[in-house]
């Protein structure tokens, strides 16, 4: 009876997460509890970064079958009986079929639309400028990729970080280069959050104490008419140009005109509250689990992961630093009534960019109130980084 | 991939890449700056008002508030409060430029969220 007994222990135990632990799930459950920390203790971006977290964790608790990266690496193979089989396809897996199909980019997208002012830019519609020079960084960053050793379509999806966009960086990913999925949403989110570290270093290196002490004149009012007629006209344009952009900005504009055309106040509210809610924490927990150490044990993907962190880095700062060099020129062309410190506001990290702007600018002069002014870039940058993640999909897409 | 091809790859992409980006929005400038009179012409349709490419003249003192859309549930005293509060702003800045009081409204608590965090920031800096 005790040998039987032993018997069931024993294979209880071999059935255990603990007795197929290995030292890479322990490396990756430690990185996991370290961006939980950040995100909880220090509200590194928690919205997104807890979830992440958490379906790193969960992805690398061994046996828990919630991932099957190799599914997604052999997608061909899968049959349709094993999405019923956990041991081949789990809880994750199916959530993170939204990421596959290009679905929850998108509908993020509707969310901010939904909840975007973009009056600031109509009112002033030469920010679309900054919103575009920001987004040279991203091309810049494409050759310091390729010259790494990275594919090119491994090289787009990291030049797309510099857009200090999550939504568009992981949508292009998922198109290009997904097996990087994972550490490039890491690394677009983590500098999102890295924004007002990041930035201020650039903007006062590229400007002088007088450039930032700009002034700039009132907005002018804009009429709802106006309103309503940007988000039709913006989708025409960019999916007659470049389709491939279509689903990011169309979506964008429809949540967009949701809200300025005042008539669906319902639609408006679902799509800026549950809607995103929902969508980020099937998106964050699913993408999370795709780091996971089965990935890592493959040789070379530790030292990829360090050069995509870096390069990220790098991309961030190029965008900000053509948006200042734009604003510059801009400053130059106007006699000085344009202030320089709003270009760097063209990546897309809506607000917390145009936060950096009025932030930096209040240090020069504590009566200045940027924030408007650096809101128009800002939402062009969405605009902006939208359409560059369209074109690199149609240059480098298969 | 050799040297030139990465080379030549990068190049391409970069000058087509930031010249379709640039197109694409110096064209939505172009049209964004024809929405002005085209909602202008729009709006005189509807009133039949002579069209004038002037701004309304604005006042040199307290900002008019009695032309202001405000909703009945905001008492006379805050809107006069508001309107003075702009007018010491106006004489203690020095503002060559005129502020004009368009509407008062109630931040609703459904606002995005950085509207309203912007304005609790906002709040605790000058308070």
């Amino acid at each position: 009876m005790w040998t039987v007994f032993a018997e069931s222990i024993t294979k209880l135990y071999q059935k255990s997460g603990i007795a197929n632990m290995t030292l890479l799930h322990l490396i990756m459950l430690g990185i996991a509890s370290l961006f939980i920390y950040l995100a909880i203790a220090k509200k590194f971006e928690p919205l997104l970064l807890l979830p992440i977290a958490f379906g790193m964790l969960l992805a690398n608790l061994p046996l828990g079958n919630m991932m099957h990266p190799e599914v997604w690496d052999h997608l061909k193979e899968l049959q349709f009986a094993d999405l019923f089989n956990s041991d081949k396809f789990g809880l994750l897996d199916l959530m993170y079929l939204g990421v596959k199909l290009g679905l929850y980019p998108p509908l993020i997208f509707l969310g901010i639309g939904a909840m975007t002012d973009f009056g600031p830019l109509i009112a002033n519609p030469v920010s679309l400028i900054l919103g575009a020079a920001a987004q040279i960084g991203i091309f810049l960053t494409f050759f310091g990729a390729i010259m790494l050793g990275f594919s090119p379509q491994e090289a787009g999806s990291i030049a797309i970080i510099g857009g200090a966009d999550g939504p568009t960086a992981i949508f292009t990913t998922t198109k290009l280069a997904s097996h990087l999925l994972g550490p490039i949403a890491l690394a677009a989110y983590s500098y999102m959050a890295l924004v007002p570290v990041i930035q201020p270093p650039v903007m006062r290196l590229l400007t002088t104490k007088k450039e930032r002490s700009v002034v700039m004149k009132q907005l002018r009012e804009v009429s709802r008419m106006e309103k309503i007629l940007f988000p039709i006209v913006v989708t025409a344009v960019v999916a007659l140009i470049i389709p491939d952009a279509t689903p990011l900005v169309g979506m964008l504009m429809l949540g967009n005109l949701f809200r300025e055309s005042g008539v669906v106040g319902r639609l408006s509210d679902t799509s800026q509250n549950a809607l995103i809610n929902i969508i980020t924490m099937f998106l964050g927990v699913s993408v999370g689990a795709t780091a996971s150490a089965e990935k890592l044990a493959q040789p070379g993907y530790g030292v990829q992961a360090l050069k995509i962190i870096v390069l990220g880095m790098f991309a961030f700062a190029i965008c900000t630093a053509t948006g200042i060099l734009f604003g510059k020129i801009l400053y130059w062309i106007t006699g000085g009534k344009v202030n320089p410190l709003i270009g760097s506001a063209g990546v897309s990290a809506v607000p917390m960019a145009a936060r950096v702007s009025q932030k930096v600018g209040q240090e020069e002069n504590p009566g200045n109130f940027l924030l408007m002014h650096a809101m128009g870039p800002n939402v062009a940058g969405v605009i902006g980084s939208a359409v560059a993640a369209g074109v690199l999909i149609s240059m480098l897409g298969k | 991939m050799s040297l030139s091809e990465k080379l030549i790859l990068s190049g391409n992409l970069t000058f087509v890449g930031v010249s379709v980006v640039f197109l694409i929005l110096v064209l939505l400038i172009l049209l964004i700056q024809a929405f002005k009179p085209l909602t202008r012409l729009l709006a005189h349709r509807q009133t039949g008002s002579p069209i004038s490419s002037k701004q309304p003249t604005v006042h040199r003192h307290a900002p008019d508030a009695d032309a202001a859309i405000v909703p009945e549930t905001i008492p006379p005293e805050h809107v006069a409060a508001i309107a003075a509060a702009v007018a010491i702003i106006c004489e203690k800045e020095g503002r060559t430029s005129e502020l004009v009081i368009r509407s008062i409204r109630h931040s609703k608590p459904t606002s995005p969220s950085w509207n309203l965090e912007g304005r609790r920031a906002r709040l605790h800096r000058h308070s």
